[in-house]
């Protein structure tokens, strides 16, 4: 549990700004060069069950990914319905996945490549059956 | 004759074969070419069925042979040339919420907030880009965004540690995004917008 410190706090530790401030349309305004109309902004993110964006935008992966550990994904979900400056970092994230998938999906292993590796196999059998006889 | 049916590997067929397929497309990404990769895929289901007594029944034969696949893979590429690219392996700092903040869907949010301009870019140019992405990050992109597989076992695949899979993803997915944002740029499916090539 010590290990453990709060989220908030490991994110203020990492992008080092004290405690006391409030890091998140700062840090929003750096991280990209082109802003204002997409700064994400929480109507409220004071409720104690409500992420905050950079809570919610710290776990975008982990959530898509099914390996949240530390938060249930029904609250990191719930931020991206409600946080229209967040939803497109969660939106662009799946649809970039989605784009490798469909192109890869197409790919299966030719029919000779299937024939040629059972047919090895299946000497190998023979042959290992062989040996155990003789 | 009768034939003492002494299967020594029992159950390979089954287990391992339906995996054919997403070993094959493991294959294509890692070697970049549908004749290697025939070729690699078929030694590996020949070294996973020597060593079958090796696998534990039940557990996860997708990783098992992705593993001896690109184990098989490195092995050869070490012989053939000497010349590693070396992925440089900072602390990994995915998580932190500057990272957390893509710049370039922070842009697109305003123009493509849906995201179609991937829907415009054709398959081969998606598979181009993912095959020029250094092996370490290409691996790791290709079992957690294609095929699934958890962190955890991507990082007993890859021996490191769970938090090093997941920079190499961070690293890889940021590397891709920006290569396919810039060929839908070019090809004109989206508009450029200043402040991306920072």
């Amino acid at each position: 549990m010590d290990e453990k410190r709060t989220l908030l706090d490991r994110l203020r530790s990492l992008v080092g700004s004290g405690p006391d401030e409030e890091p998140r349309t700062r840090r929003a305004a750096e991280g990209a060069a082109d802003e204002s109309a997409a700064v994400p902004t929480c109507p409220s993110s004071d409720g104690d069950a409500m992420l905050s964006c950079e809570e919610a935008l710290a776990k975008v992966h982990e959530y898509i990914d099914g390996e949240l550990d530390d938060v249930p994904a029904s609250q990191v979900r719930q931020h991206f319905e409600q946080c229209q400056g967040c939803y497109p970092h969660l939106r662009l994230e799946q649809v970039f996945r989605e784009a490798l998938r469909r192109a890869t999906s197409g790919q299966c292993a030719p029919d000779k490549l299937r024939t040629r590796i059972t047919t090895l196999i299946d000497e190998a059998r023979r042959e290992e059956a062989a040996g155990d006889e003789g | 004759m009768t034939e003492p049916r002494k299967d020594r590997r029992p159950g390979f067929e089954e287990e391992a074969l339906p995996h054919l397929d997403a070993v094959y497309r493991f294959a294509l990404r890692l070697t970049g070419a549908p004749d290697a990769a025939e070729d690699l895929v078929q030694e590996t289901f020949l070294r996973a069925f020597k060593s079958w007594d090796q696998y534990t029944r039940g557990t996860a034969a997708k990783s098992w042979l992705f593993t001896i696949c690109r184990n098989v893979f490195l092995r050869r590429r070490e012989r053939s040339q000497r010349h590693d690219q070396i992925v440089s392996e900072s602390v990994p700092r995915a998580g932190a919420w500057s990272d957390a903040l893509n710049p370039l869907w922070f842009s697109l949010s305003g123009v493509d907030p849906e995201g179609d301009f991937f829907d415009s870019i054709v398959d081969d140019r998606i598979l181009e880009a993912i095959n020029e992405l250094p092996e370490e990050y290409r691996t790791a992109v290709v079992l957690s965004d294609i095929e699934g597989l958890p962190y955890a076992e991507i990082a007993e695949m890859m021996e490191v540690p769970v938090g090093t899979v997941k920079s190499r993803l961070f690293r890889g997915r940021r590397q891709l995004q920006r290569v396919l944002y810039e060929y839908a740029v070019e090809m004109g499916y989206i508009e450029a917008r200043a402040g991306v090539d920072e």
